[in-house]
């Protein structure tokens, strides 16, 4: 009988919660991605000279501080549905607005809910050094290719 | 793995009425002695409930002995549970049932009655799922998601299932049996909500990604002696 108790126990003790084993490794809310190109010869790539990108009233984002570079993968401000970014090159600040709406999709236990961009635009409020803006798609849900092409 | 449990739920099954049929030639009055109903809940979850003030749930339990080494076993329960994760929070509330058969394969010693048993169970449940809120997650921190509220309840949602039951029952007054069981679950169909999953189903517990769960049960019943043991 007393053998009994012992294995009751145990099972007592199996009963310690499983732990939450999913790690996140979806895709999550995609960047805007900016590409530039040549303004007098639209199908070439053309490098700008980046001396940093900035949300309005924000620091400097990673990895474009003094830069040559033909493209950008910028974040888009989840809480708002709009934002305004400054992108300065060679001294000369062009500001971006860019407005969209917000589309929450279900990922999963891990990751949660990410966001697409539907009705995406974009506006100049100043323009310096940007001649030109193509907007490549309205739905921003991955980031694979550019969603806007920049001609200077 | 579906298949395999489905097969062996089959094979219970078929061995069930077998032995059905080989009792027919036993005499009626051996047959009745068999014949007991034991009623209880488990006494793990009010337990729980009472220091988890994320969940709230209690289960009936019941089993009625017609032969030999067979019991036909029930469990009746209701879950209010808050899962919070990483990302978002949601509450699961419902209620659920499941049937089956225990297979004891304990030999007894003459005057014992105990059960170390195999079982299956179908399970369902008719739940709902409310997602309290979500943070919207992207890669980086120069823009973090603030908090969502959304409280949106997803309702007449439902789940069925498959139980491989392994446990036992001790009696350890006159009458009256504590057990511990652990189930192995196997989702078969499951109604999700739009733009949402079912991580946690009442009954089922916690749905891992592979749509197996598990579940544990910790019980105290009585056996009603409803009968006279014919000697």
């Amino acid at each position: 009988m007393k053998n009994y108790y012992y294995i009751l126990l145990l099972f007592l003790t199996l009963s310690v919660g499983c732990d939450k084993d999913d790690i996140c490794i979806e895709e999550l809310t995609p960047n805007l991605i900016i590409r530039f190109y040549d303004y007098d010869n639209t199908n070439e790539l053309k490098k700008v000279d980046l001396d940093s990108v900035y949300a309005k009233d924000m620091v400097a984002v990673d990895n474009y501080t003094s830069i040559s570079i033909d493209s950008i993968a910028i974040p888009l401000d989840l809480n708002s549905d709009f934002t305004i970014y400054n992108l300065s090159s060679n001294n000369e600040v062009n500001q971006l607005e860019f407005t969209y709406a917000r589309e929450e999709i279900y990922l999963s236990r891990s990751c949660g809910y990410k966001y697409n961009f539907e009705e995406f635009t974009t506006t100049q409020n100043s323009s310096t050094w940007i001649k030109d803006i193509q907007i490549i798609t309205n739905l921003i849900n991955n980031e694979e290719a550019a969603h806007i092409h920049i001609f200077h | 793995m579906k298949k395999l449990l489905i097969f062996i739920f089959f094979i219970n099954i078929f061995s069930l009425q077998l032995q059905a049929q080989e009792e027919k030639t036993v005499d009626t009055v051996s047959k009745k002695k068999y014949i007991a109903l034991r009623v209880g809940a488990d006494i793990s979850k009010p337990i729980i409930s009472q220091f988890n003030k994320d969940l709230k749930s209690i289960e009936l339990i019941g089993d009625f002995r017609f032969s030999k080494n067979y019991y036909a076993a029930v469990e009746l329960g209701f879950t209010d549970k808050t899962t919070s994760e990483d990302y978002l929070t949601f509450t699961t509330k419902g209620s659920y049932v499941k049937l089956g058969v225990n297979y004891n394969a304990y030999e007894n010693w003459k005057g014992m009655n105990n059960d170390i048993f195999l079982g299956m169970r179908y399970g369902f449940s008719h739940f709902s799922q409310t997602l309290n809120n979500y943070t919207p997650n992207a890669f980086g921190t120069y823009f973090e998601g603030n908090e969502i509220e959304v409280n949106s309840e997803f309702k007449n949602l439902s789940a069925h299932w498959l139980e491989f039951v392994f446990g036992m029952k001790v009696e350890t007054l006159k009458n009256i049996f504590l057990g511990a069981s652990i189930s192995f679950n196997q989702m078969l169909t499951v109604k999700e909500p739009e733009n949402f999953k079912n991580h946690y189903v009442p009954g089922f517990n916690r749905v891992f990604s592979n749509n197996v769960g598990i579940g544990f049960n910790y019980s105290i019943s009585y056996l009603i002696p409803f009968t006279k043991k014919a000697k």
